[in-house]
C-alpha cells in the first residue's frame, strides 16, 4: 500500500496496520501531529488543537 | 441480536479505539460520528438523526461538542451514555462537589467566591496553607494551582482576573489534603466498580493527573472503596465513570468524577477489559 504524505514536509508516512480513521500519529520525519484522515488509500491531514475544553 | 449504536467522537484516542474494537468483537458495527461533521437540524422536526440509532455512547474530547451533540440526541429520542445531566454535572467541580456533599459523599472541604476579596476570605475559610485552587471547568490539571502562602494567592487571584473567560473568575478553593504520593481513580459501569487504580505522582510532584507523568498500578477494590465510590456514582447520576478519590487521615474522600474518562493506562495493570465492560453496559442500555 502507497503511504500517506505529510502535509507539513511532504514526508512518507507509512499507516500501521489496524489504523483507524480518526486516530492521531506523528510524522516521522518533522514529528508534526497529524489525524488519519482516511486509511484507503491513505491520507493524513493536520491533527485538531487541543483546545481549552478539552478532557475527560 | 446487535444493536445501532452510534459512536460520537473528536479524535480516535487509545480509549475510543478499544472500544470500537470490543464493539466490533460483538458484533457491533459502531457508526462512527465524528463531531467535527456533525450537522444538527434543531430548530425542527426534520433530522431526526437519533433515530438511526438505538443508543449513542458519547465520547467526544470536547465539553461543548459533547454537551451539545448530547442534547440533541436526546431531544431526538435516543439514550445516550452518558446522559447530559450526568455531564452537565460532572464537567463542573463545583456542582459536582456541592452534590456530593449532598448525598453524604466525602469530599474534601471546599469553598466557592467569586471576587478576590471574598477569595481570599475563603482561603482563611479553609483553614490556612498551603490550600488548592482549581477552575470550576477543567481537565488534565488544567490551570490547577498549590498556593503556599498569601502573597502566591494574590498572585494566583490576579493572574485569574486577567484571564479571558468569565468562569475563570469563579474561586473554587480547597484544603490541600496531605495524600501519600499518590490518588485512586475507580472505574463504574452503572453499578459495578469493575476496576481502580493508583496514580503514583512523579517524584516530588503534587499533581496525580497521568497527563502530568503519574504512573497506574493496580488498585484492590475493597468494599470500603466499593461503597463510597457507587455513593459517589449514584449520586452524579450515573453511567461510566471515572471517580477520584484521596487517601486523607479522615479517610477516602471524594475529589472528582469524570464523565468522559480515560483508561489506556489501567488495562494493563488491573487486567481488565475496560472497553469491553463498557461495551457490555452500552449494550445493556439500548436495551432498556
Amino acid at each position: 500500500m502507497a503511504d500517506a504524505e505529510c502535509p507539513d514536509c511532504a514526508g512518507a508516512v507509512k499507516l500501521k496496520e489496524g489504523a483507524e480513521q480518526g486516530e492521531i500519529i506523528s510524522c516521522p520525519d518533522c514529528g508534526a501531529r497529524l489525524e488519519i484522515a482516511s486509511v484507503n488509500p491513505p491520507k493524513v491531514q493536520p491533527a485538531p488543537k487541543v483546545e481549552e475544553d478539552w478532557g475527560e | 441480536m446487535t444493536i445501532r449504536l452510534g459512536f460520537v467522537y473528536t479524535i480516535i484516542t487509545p480509549e475510543n479505539k478499544m472500544l470500537l474494537e470490543a464493539a466490533r468483537k460483538r458484533g457491533i458495527k459502531a457508526a462512527k460520528l465524528s463531531d467535527a461533521e456533525l450537522l444538527m437540524d434543531i430548530g425542527g422536526r426534520s433530522g431526526r438523526q437519533g433515530e438511526e440509532y438505538d443508543v449513542v455512547l458519547q465520547r467526544s474530547s470536547s465539553l461543548a461538542r459533547s454537551l451539545y451533540s448530547t442534547a440533541y440526541f436526546e431531544n431526538c429520542g435516543v439514550q445516550v451514555v452518558n446522559s447530559y445531566a450526568v455531564q452537565a454535572l460532572c464537567a463542573d467541580k463545583a456542582l459536582t462537589t456541592m452534590r456530593l456533599a449532598h448525598e453524604g459523599v466525602p469530599t474534601p472541604k471546599t469553598m466557592l467566591a467569586f471576587t478576590p476579596e471574598s477569595a481570599m476570605k475563603a482561603i482563611d475559610g479553609l483553614g490556612g496553607y498551603p490550600v488548592v485552587m482549581k477552575p470550576v471547568i477543567g481537565s488534565w490539571a488544567r490551570l490547577l494551582s498549590k498556593i503556599n502562602d498569601k502573597e502566591a494567592a494574590h498572585t494566583v487571584i490576579e493572574h485569574r482576573e486577567e484571564l479571558g473567560s468569565y468562569l475563570h473568575k469563579v474561586y473554587y478553593v480547597q484544603e490541600h489534603v496531605q495524600k501519600p504520593g499518590r490518588d485512586i481513580r475507580a472505574f463504574t459501569v452503572g453499578e459495578e466498580v469493575i476496576c481502580a487504580i493508583y496514580r503514583n505522582a512523579k517524584n516530588g510532584e503534587w499533581l496525580t493527573n497521568t497527563a502530568r507523568g503519574a504512573t497506574a498500578s493496580n488498585c484492590p477494590v475493597t468494599s470500603e472503596l466499593r461503597e463510597i465510590v457507587l455513593k459517589a456514582s449514584k449520586a452524579v447520576g450515573g453511567g461510566i465513570l471515572g471517580v477520584d478519590l484521596m487517601e486523607s487521615e479522615r479517610g477516602l474522600l471524594v475529589h472528582e468524577v469524570n464523565h468522559s474518562t480515560e483508561f489506556r493506562n489501567s488495562v494493563a495493570p488491573t487486567g481488565v477489559d475496560i472497553a469491553g465492560k463498557m461495551i457490555d453496559y452500552v449494550v445493556k442500555m439500548a436495551r432498556k
